[in-house]
């Protein structure tokens, strides 16, 4: 059993917020209200002494005034607070979307879609190896199908019929397979992680597994 | 003007972004790097719109009483300690400085100043016993203890140094707060005679003396102890007496700084000796013993005098540890005063004694005689090349763990530096680091490490790994109050909240998951499929040969899972590509409202 | 028999979340050795990590990037897989440099890495020499953007305040181009993009990138993988346990994954029992 008084407050912080399970109770809002709280001001904390302090602050400092330029913007986010002024905001807003805007630009355009087409149109003609099935080629056909059918499915633009409906009925089942698998994963990554709560509480805190 | 000028923030800085892909112009690139910086600083502001926010709709709700409002106010309140102890730093300079220094995981205490002197004379003590045992290693090399020991040392008649000691003690192995009281003043009295009376050389010999007979007795006792393994007794009585040894050492050069140990040791075997009971215990002790460690705590003087609870925890633990070491690390007078009765609150009998004794001018001259301990020390550890700095920093170069030397019985290398904020106040302590470095490496053996802030604690224990050999770290885990709430506040709460989605999973699942047509037929059974994959039970349901769930879920994920992801990425993408276009080009303006 | 099945669709969730609670907590308390059969995913990532191996044996210097983009809430995911990772490039003579593009990501994969330290195996590991904490740095793309070109743009220091000239290691290490390896293990949204995005860009295909992730990202790392911009992919605790069983080092994910198990198929039977009752009571309802 820890000793460690840290270690007890996180266990019976688990428990208040497992406590939900059974019904909302007012233990589990209170852990719900501590959490927003600590959450709100760990951000804030981190955010200053991260962001705040040594890009605007240092750099102030330093005589850089160019940083006043975000700092004025900042302030501008902070209009929103006052209904009449509200509307400064935007300049903001709009100078981050732009950046956003810019990075994603080229970003995506080489990872998600150069990257992605090359890998659709990978060898189709490696039919050998041990067995049919597990063949690399017979992978990366139904692979390259599934890609196109999928973009087909969800292209709308164009009425599903004809041999553009098939293959849009084609990519429904990959897509449902596909969700299926994602499904999979996703129980998995959520039972994982409380299998980890699980071993915190029996383990870190009550010392009773090894 | 409420829109074309964001409308021309957006395009400016999005061209500009584009063009830095395509252009080696060096201006450009760094343009994005600044604008990042901008847009971070933007997104922080809107982190305290958020904050500012919550806290209006909170102080609304709990202003006007609405529905559960008392948990708003848990919401404000969090919200505040959390932001206090990472701005107002209680304790600290900010939220890196305030420190909790563990050791083994368990927090030994915050380190405010005067717990950092505190630790500053452990951590000083420690170095100073990695010292002495290089110095041994050095000029003894594989000597045996014994043949350390001056010859002529080793004829001293215990017994009648005892006799003459025992009624001093007798008449203290009481309780109450008077006799404790007592025992500071006389020894205060006696250490002040003894002091008068020895030189530097009598000193050593005396002590020397004492344990020479130590060592003697406890080989007698062993001659009744059946172990197995005799040399761990050797080593066992060797660590006692490099104990010893380094106390004898920093007495060459300080001899005043160790006359209460003096004392302490002749007491305490004297009062061994003589006293019957005790004695009979300790025997008895030994011989029950069933290890070579129960042994050894069993017949430690120190456990024996407790176990007969004629000396109190006072003489027992604190004389040594908390006596001295508040006395000697404090900056002040006032400072020790105060450190003792922190360090000590529980232990009412002591504290009295202890406040009684700080009035006493001896104690006034203990602290004049740490400083210039601690300036010796810093020599001695340095090389002689002495390093200037803060009272504080010094004093964690003052030798020791003694006391983690005497529970444990374990080499122990420690060092360092109380540095907690400036990275460059441990490079000015480059030359004991080198030191360090070169004694860890060279004492093969298990090494027990102690640091104070993170970059101490980090070096320690890089250097320590470095040395080779075996080692027990006492983790050097430190971290500011506010990265506790993290640990054990914010974390288990947000892990916590994710992992309650799993019961949620469950259920639905349950409740939802149908094979009502084709489609969903498909999903469940590929759902399916690939849980099972991911769990080595799924294994079971393979026929060899025929069908391996692994196989069948690797299929699954490389291909159909693979491009779905894929085709909705292509999609995504294009999506993202062509909005960015639209809002640098000015066409998307939904995002600027209405008005 | 109906009705039976209608109760059984109606049954209290609180069974289920009990269920489930029993079936994450009491395998903890065994460890039960399984054959872990890798996937393909981890197989590769596997592979990734033995190419190396051809280099150092041929007594070149490999460096590895570790960037740990995870926090404390999915480390029964991630650490696992860092801590086996971390190991095996140890046992390869690998030179290591931590880094991290999320605060906690450094102090969470040096949690692993010292735990590792303290064998008696790694006791000539040397800091500085064989392996460098950079820490965390605030700027995500950014970040990696400068690195390529130059490290010490973006961290002049490592962790602890030792100016990267003062560091062996990194004085031979100037930029991407003298990094063999990525290893990126992530829980954050976006995940291995920024690095494909961003890291290979000016390297092309000098440097490999291999990425754990947490199940939820597993999906969608998958196409990364098939299209040859990572090189292998550990996901969630299964990646986990397969890399342990790979280099045969079972530790926390092989033992987690027993539980695992054991709470797949308890849900799975809930699905079944579920669409038993579904199709058994259906008639009635229409």
């Amino acid at each position: 059993m820890s000793t460690e008084i840290g270690i007890w407050v996180a266990g019976f912080l688990t428990l208040a917020i497992m406590s939900f399970l059974y019904k909302d109770n007012p233990v589990y809002k209170a852990a719900e209200a501590i959490f927003l709280g600590v959450s709100a001001g760990y951000w804030t904390v981190y955010m200053f002494f991260n962001v705040v302090k040594p890009l605007l602050i240092d750099n102030l400092v330093k005589g850089n005034f160019w940083y006043l330029i975000p700092l004025v913007l900042g302030l501008m986010m902070l209009a929103r607070l006052l209904p009449n002024i509200g509307w400064i905001s935007r300049w903001p807003l709009a100078f981050v979307i732009g950046i956003t805007a810019g990075l994603n630009f080229y970003a995506f355009l080489a990872s998600d879609v150069i990257g992605q087409i090359e890998g659709a149109i990978k060898p189709l003609n490696n039919w050998g190896g041990e067995h049919l099935l597990k063949s690399q080629g017979l992978w990366n056909t139904l692979a390259s199908i599934g890609v196109i059918s999928t973009l087909v499915y969800f292209f709308f633009s164009k009425e599903h019929k004809g041999l553009f409906g098939k293959t849009a009925g084609i990519g429904i089942l990959f897509i449902m397979v596909g969700f299926g698998g994602s499904f999979g994963y996703t129980v998995m990554a959520r039972i994982s992680l409380l299998i980890g709560r699980m071993y915190f509480i029996f383990s870190t805190w009550l010392g009773l597994a090894s | 003007m409420r829109k074309e000028i964001p409308l021309f923030i957006t395009g400016l800085v999005g061209i500009v972004l584009i063009l830095q892909y395509f252009s080696p112009n060096k201006s450009i690139n760094g343009l994005e790097g600044i604008f990042t910086n901008w847009m971070q600083i933007i997104a922080a502001f809107s982190m305290i719109l958020g904050v500012l926010n919550l806290i209006r709709v909170n102080g609304d709700k709990i202003y006007k009483k609405r529905k559960n409002w008392g948990f708003s106010i848990v919401i404000i309140v969090s919200l505040f300690a959390t932001l206090i102890i990472g701005f107002a730093n209680i304790g600290g300079k900010s939220m890196y400085n305030r420190k909790i220094l563990r050791t083994n995981g368990t927090v030994v205490g915050n380190i405010t100043k005067d717990v950092m002197s505190h630790n500053g004379f452990k951590v000083t003590d420690a170095s100073f016993g990695i010292m002495f045992k290089a110095l041994v290693d050095a000029t003894q090399k594989e000597k045996t203890i014994s043949s350390i020991l001056p010859k002529s040392l080793k004829t001293g008649d215990l017994r009648a140094k005892f006799d003459k000691m025992l009624p001093i003690v007798r008449k203290r192995s009481h309780k109450s707060i008077e006799i404790v009281n007592n025992i500071g003043r006389q020894v205060n009295v006696e250490l002040e005679s003894s002091l008068k009376k020895m030189n530097s050389q009598s000193f050593n010999e005396s002590i020397l003396r004492v344990y020479d007979n130590l060592e003697k007795t406890i080989l007698e006792e062993n001659k009744n102890f059946k172990l197995e393994n005799k040399k761990l007794i050797d080593e066992n009585i060797k660590a006692q007496l490099a104990f010893l040894f380094k106390n004898i050492d920093t007495a060459n050069s300080n001899l005043k700084y160790y006359k209460d140990i003096k004392v302490f040791i002749t007491e305490f075997n004297d009062f061994l000796s003589k006293d019957k009971d005790l004695i009979a215990k300790l025997d008895e002790n030994i011989k029950n013993s069933k290890s070579y460690n129960d042994f050894y705590k069993k017949s430690s003087v120190l456990f024996a005098l407790k176990q007969n609870n004629k000396l109190n925890d006072f003489l027992l633990k604190n004389i040594l540890d908390t006596y001295l070491n508040n006395i000697y690390v404090a900056k002040s007078y006032k400072n020790a005063k105060v450190n003792i009765l922190k360090s000590l609150s529980g232990n009412k009998d002591l504290i009295n004694a202890l406040t009684l004794n700080i009035e006493n001018k001896l104690t006034q001259q203990y602290i004049k005689d740490f400083n210039k301990y601690v300036s010796n020390t810093e020599q001695y550890i340095s090389g002689n090349k002495y390093v200037k700095g803060d009272a504080i920093i010094k004093a964690t170069y003052k030798p020791i763990i003694a006391k983690l030397y005497t529970t444990e019985k374990k080499k122990i290398a420690s060092v360092i530096s109380a540095e907690l904020k400036s990275p460059a106040l441990l490079k000015k302590l480059k030359v004991n680091q080198l030191f360090l470095t070169s004694l860890i490496k060279n004492s093969k053996s298990e090494v027990t490490a102690l640091g104070i802030s993170e970059k101490s604690s980090e070096f320690i224990m890089q250097k320590l790994l470095e040395g080779g050999g075996e080692y027990k770290l006492y983790t050097l885990e430190v971290g500011s109050s506010f990265m506790e709430i993290y640990r054990y506040i914010f974390t288990p709460l947000s892990s916590t909240m994710f992992a309650l989605l799993a019961f949620f999973v469950a259920s639905a699942s349950y409740r939802a998951f149908r094979a009502r047509n084709k489609e969903a037929t498909l999903l469940l059974v590929a759902g399916f499929l690939v849980m099972l994959g991911a769990v080595p039970i799924g294994e079971m349901l393979s026929i060899p040969g025929v069908f391996s769930v692994a196989e069948v879920s690797d299929f699954i994920m490389n291909v159909p899972v693979m491009s779905v992801q894929s085709g909705i990425m292509i999609g995504v993408a294009l999506g993202v590509i062509s909005t960015s276009l639209r809002l640098i080009l000015g066409i998307e303006r939904s995002h600027l409202g209405g008005d | 028999m109906e009705k039976f099945f209608e109760k059984l669709l109606n049954i209290d969730r609180k069974i289920i979340f009990l269920l489930i609670a029993l079936s994450t907590s009491v395998p903890l308390f065994y460890f039960y050795p399984q054959k872990i059969i890798a996937n393909k995913a981890s197989r590769k990532y596997n592979d990734a990590i033995n190419k190396l191996e051809e280099k150092t044996k041929k007594g070149e210097e490999v460096v590895v990037l570790i960037s740990g983009e995870y926090d404390p809430g999915t480390v029964p995911e991630l650490s696992p897989m860092a801590r086996a990772t971390i190991k095996k490039l140890l046992d390869m003579k690998v030179k290591i440099i931590i880094m991290g593009l999320v605060p906690m990501g450094p102090p969470l994969l040096m949690e692993e890495f010292n735990e590792l330290l303290k064998e008696p195996k790694y006791s000539d590991v040397k800091y500085g020499i064989d392996y460098v904490n950079l820490g965390y740095t605030v700027g995500n793309a950014v970040v990696i953007k400068g690195m390529v070109k130059n490290i010490k743009d973006k961290y002049p220091v490592d962790v602890m305040g030792t100016d990267l000239n003062e560091l062996p290691l990194m004085r031979k290490v100037k930029n991407f181009d003298n990094i063999d390896m990525i290893v990126n293990f992530s829980s954050m949204g976006g995940g291995v993009k920024t690095w494909i995005q961003f890291a290979k860009k000016t390297t092309e295909e000098s440097m490999d990138i291999v990425f754990g992730c947490t199940g939820v990202m597993v999906p969608e790392s998958y196409p990364y993988l098939n299209s040859g911009q990572i090189q292998g992919l550990l996901g969630g605790l299964k990646g986990a346990a397969d890399y342990e069983s790979l280099i045969k080092e079972p530790k926390n994910a092989t033992k987690y994954i027993f539980a695992q198990s054991i709470a797949h198929v308890i849900i799975m039977l809930f699905i079944i029992i579920g669409n038993i009752a579904f199709f058994v009571t259906r008639k009635k309802r229409v």
